[in-house]
């Protein structure tokens, strides 16, 4: 855990977690039930629009049974059962920038010792993932199908495992990109419904948190005011592009030329939003947090650094600074941050005492 | 080392500007391998005002290694806990922006949702109530901030500073050349620039003298020698937006109780400020030239004048707006060089203030990299334009229609920006848009009441608390607020004991 003493080195800890996301939905979902929200079975059919407003009235179940509301919150996934089938909400499609469309998963026995980050490994036309829960790993591999076969991509996730996997894999089609509007008349998307990013910096559920929140800090009355709706839109179609060109600079800030795939991610063009960043960074190391971003600084440099984006000079503002001092500040932090890690518990012996109440 | 590295800065002008970047740069990045070098003249003298200050300037006078009780003896300062504003929605009516927030939050939403609650309901006080520095402004009282004090009034409260600008301008002056910054006196007549990029290699002096540089900061005040004059960077103007484009100034005697605290008063066609000092108050009508004549003006400033009059008046001439680029090759513009904001909300000097943080987290070499100066640019226009709407809608909000000037600011456009903002507050009362503006959530709050922006409701969930604890807790929060206000010292007496000291 990280430390309260901001002397500490481990004051700048910061964490987050790896989880079975179906454990959490139903986690939430008792959560939601005891705080008195109605859950209701079915398949829903029918949805009907008022005529004057466009507005949606109600949506029919397969039982016949109707179900009206003011609001309506479309969690109903890539489909987008309102706001796209319904409401006709078009999607911006963004796969020129991010071409991968396709991801099969598949699960495997827990491996030791129980890693505490999660591993993203490029592959010939994708990349595949590795998140270590409790009980088992997650894997994924995300790829895109015009560059290579679901048989391949199958042999590929399986090779790349490190222990036994748990069943068959499944397929998950997408897209990239997200909705024009986030809000329409008298509902919201969140969640895939709202726009998809693939999960290589684990951004989606993230974004269905921000949507939340800006809806609470919002909060339209019954006559749903356009300028809520407006900013609404503003704020999370902002949240999703910085997302979207932080996710590009992974692909885009490569040297690898072994696959088509690559030389396509190499050479695509990219947002200016990104082009102005990368530009910033490697002149001059430079990086700037825009207004509410999700990534801060320490996280562009991160992967500018890690994808050999190198600054052309450093901050000339230390040039003044003898190369000896700078040396010794930086060993020094190096010698503090080894020596926090060298007491640390394993991450297994953390998780084991503190899920059984034992703080630390 | 890099021999791309600036080796000599040369900044242009000694006003308050040129003097605080000098000490700023002379501080981060010492003396031993960079020349900074200040030219001024005498001759042309600087603009003379801006007294009144935000709250920011104390991590300014910290990053310059000030003391505060040496500072305060040196600038004949006094404390600022916010601002009166006096017949700005209607005549008659008067309301504080107060350095620190009102009550405090309840249920996860911030107190002014409460508070419009309880207004909804006809049981609420006067929000300057529950601000302890509106206050304390008004009972003339002032302390020091208690952050140990946890759940008090005491420990959010902030407070900036009212002081003589020259006498800054000094002090700035003392701790550059402690540092290092060489100070020529002379009057630049000519401008050197290379033939191929335009940079500026050179100024030449009336002796003859000629400076070089690697970077140079133009601080020469509104004409902009090297950004203007030189360059042609072009300006944007605002003052349809924001139409006064003259000052008339003149001190005035000590006030005999230090308020401390900036009084501004809508008049006929602008405003005055009243700016308490130790030594001295300092007072300036504002005022659009469209509407009213210079005479008239001064006519108007003597009048109203709280004690008699020390010195004799100056007319100052002013555009609002900002330069096109406030960098430009190898020139930064800085102060009114760079662009003007009327002192309503007292924001030059936090503007010069952060102009400097800007260029030493943008510090460039000699190829000047353009992307780093577009980022530059960018964020000033943001920063000037976040001012420019806050100052605005001290304007446009207001029921005044007995003068043509009025009628022009209530009925004028206004930016989109501010449009939506005052849209959106209108209808749940919500104030934050953006991360990083200079003026808080609270400092909106204070100006859309003030002028009586009235939402039509307030976040549901301060719904939470029910009629009777929600009474119960606001009394208790008034009570509080009066008994910090109670055990203050006077303002008058803190100064002088905290002067008297070392
Ligand atoms: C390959 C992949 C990997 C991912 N990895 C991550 C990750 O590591 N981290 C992360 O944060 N996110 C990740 N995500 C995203 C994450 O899975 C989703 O954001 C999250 O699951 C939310 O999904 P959802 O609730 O919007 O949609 P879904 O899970 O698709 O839920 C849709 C719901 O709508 C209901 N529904 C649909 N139609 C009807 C109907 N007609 N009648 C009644 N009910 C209906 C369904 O029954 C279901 O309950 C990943 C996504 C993919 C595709
Ligand atoms: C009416 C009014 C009221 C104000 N009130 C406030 C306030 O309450 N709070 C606040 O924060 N700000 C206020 N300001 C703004 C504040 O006064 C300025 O931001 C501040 O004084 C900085 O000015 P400056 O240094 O940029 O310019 P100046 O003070 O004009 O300095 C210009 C310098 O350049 C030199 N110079 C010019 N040309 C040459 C040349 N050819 N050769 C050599 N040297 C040259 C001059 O000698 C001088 O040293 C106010 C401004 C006005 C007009």
């Amino acid at each position: 855990m990280p430390d309260n003493n901001p002397k500490s080195v481990l004051s700048h800890l910061r964490y987050a977690y790896h989880f079975d996301a179906t454990a959490y939905a139903a986690f939430l979902r008792k959560y939601a039930q005891q705080r008195g929200v109605m859950r209701i079975e079915g398949k829903i059919e029918n949805v009907l629009t008022h005529q004057d407003s466009g507005n949606i009235q109600s949506v029919t179940l397969e039982n016949g049974q109707s179900i009206d509301a003011d609001f309506f919150f479309d969690c109903s996934g890539f489909k987008a059962l309102l706001l796209e089938k319904t409401l006709g909400v078009k999607f911006t499609d963004w796969s020129h920038w991010l071409p991968c469309n396709r991801a099969q998963a598949v699960a495997s026995e827990r491996t030791e010792p129980l890693l505490p980050f999660t591993i993203s490994t490029a592959k010939t036309a994708g990349w595949q993932w590795r998140i270590p829960t409790q009980h088992r790993t997650g894997n994924g591999h995300i790829y895109c199908r015009d560059f290579m076969s679901d048989d391949e991509a199958n042999q590929i996730l399986l090779k790349g495992l490190d222990a036994k996997p748990l069943g068959d894999a499944r397929t998950i089609d997408f897209q990239t990109g997200c909705r024009e509007h986030f809000w329409f008349k008298n509902c919201i998307g969140l969640g895939l419904s709202s726009g998809f990013l693939e999960p290589l910096e684990s951004t989606s559920i993230f974004l269905i948190q921000q949507g939340i929140v800006r809806f609470i800090s919002l909060y339209p009355d019954g006559q749903l005011s356009n300028v809520l709706q407006n900013e609404y839109n503003r704020l999370m179609s902002r949240e999703f592009s910085q997302v979207r060109d932080f996710i590009i600079l992974h692909y885009h800030a490569t040297q690898r030329d072994d696959s088509p795939f690559w030389n396509y991610c190499r050479n695509m063009s990219i947002p200016h939003s990104l082009q102005h960043k990368i530009d910033l960074f490697r002149a001059g190391g430079r990086v700037f947090r825009d207004d509410q971003e999700l990534f801060s600084k320490p996280s562009w440099i991160a992967v500018m650094l890690g994808q050999h984006i190198v600054p052309e000079v450093y901050d000339p503002i230390l040039s003044d600074i003898p190369k000896s001092d700078i040396q010794r500040s930086l060993d020094s932090m190096n010698i503090a941050m080894k020596q926090a890690v060298s007491r640390l518990p394993s991450h297994a012996e953390f998780i084991n005492k503190y899920a059984n109440g034992v703080r630390t | 080392m890099n021999h791309n590295n600036i080796k000599n800065v040369v900044i242009v002008g000694g006003g308050t500007a040129g003097w605080m970047v000098a000490a700023a740069l002379s501080k981060s990045l010492g003396s031993q391998h960079i020349s900074i070098r200040l030219v001024e003249s005498e001759a042309i003298g600087t603009v003379g005002v801006g007294e009144a200050t935000i709250p920011h300037i104390k991590y300014f006078n910290r990053l310059a290694g000030i003391d505060e009780n040496e500072f305060l003896r040196n600038t004949s300062a006094t404390f600022k806990l916010g601002i009166e504003f006096v017949n700005w929605r209607n005549i008659g009516d008067s309301y504080v922006h107060p350095f620190g927030p009102y009550g405090i939050d309840m249920q996860g939403v911030h107190f002014h949702h409460t508070w419009l609650r309880q207004k909804q309901k006809g049981t609420a006080k006067p929000v300057d109530e529950f601000s302890l520095p509106g206050l304390a402004a008004k009972a003339g009282k002032f302390q020091h901030p208690r952050p140990d004090l946890k759940s008090s009034p005491m420990a959010t409260m902030d407070y900036a500073y009212q002081f003589d600008a020259a006498l800054y301008g000094q002090l700035m002056r003392k701790v550059a050349q402690e540092r290092g910054v060489k100070r020529t006196e002379g009057k630049i007549v000519k401008v050197k620039q290379n033939t191929e990029n335009q940079n500026i290699e050179s100024i030449e002096l009336e002796n003859g003298a000629l400076i070089s540089g690697d970077l140079f900061i133009d601080c020469s005040g509104f004409k902009g020698l090297l950004i203007e004059q030189t360059l042609k960077t072009g300006y944007e103007d605002w003052s349809h937006y924001l139409p006064c484009d003259r000052a008339v100034t003149r001190l005035s005697e000590r006030l005999e109780e230090l308020p401390p605290y900036t009084r501004a008063t809508a008049k006929e066609a602008g405003w005055q400020w009243r700016i308490p000092l130790q030594s001295r108050t300092g007072n300036g009508y504002v005022y659009s030239s469209q509407f009213l004549s210079d005479d008239e003006a001064l006519a108007s400033l003597n009048k109203d004048l709280d004690t008699p009059a020390i010195a004799e008046a100056k007319l100052l001439r002013f555009k609002t707006g900002i330069r096109k680029k406030t960098w430009n090759k190898n020139v930064v513009a800085i102060g009114l060089a760079a662009g003007f904001l009327e002192p309503l909300e007292s924001t030059s000097i936090h503007l010069i203030q952060s102009a400097i943080a800007r260029l030493m987290t943008n510090w460039p070499d000699k190829s000047f990299n353009q992307p780093d100066i577009d980022y530059f640019n960018r964020k000033t226009q943001t920063e000037y334009e976040q001012v420019r709407d806050f100052l605005i809608l001290h304007y446009c909000a207001t029921k005044r229609n007995d003068s043509p000037f009025w009628d022009y600011c209530r009925t004028m456009d206004i930016p989109k920006s501010l449009e939506e903002r005052i849209a959106i507050y209108k209808e749940n009362a919500r104030l934050y848009r953006e991360d990083l503006e200079l003026f808080s959530s609270v400092s909106w709050f204070a100006v859309f009441n003030g002028q009586n922006i009235e939402p039509k409701r307030y976040h549901p969930l301060a719904d939470i608390l029910d009629d009777e604890k929600l009474e119960i807790r606001m009394a208790e929060l008034l009570r509080a607020t009066k008994r910090c206000v109670e055990v203050m010292p006077s303002h008058e007496q803190y100064l002088k004991d905290l002067c008297a000291s070392k």
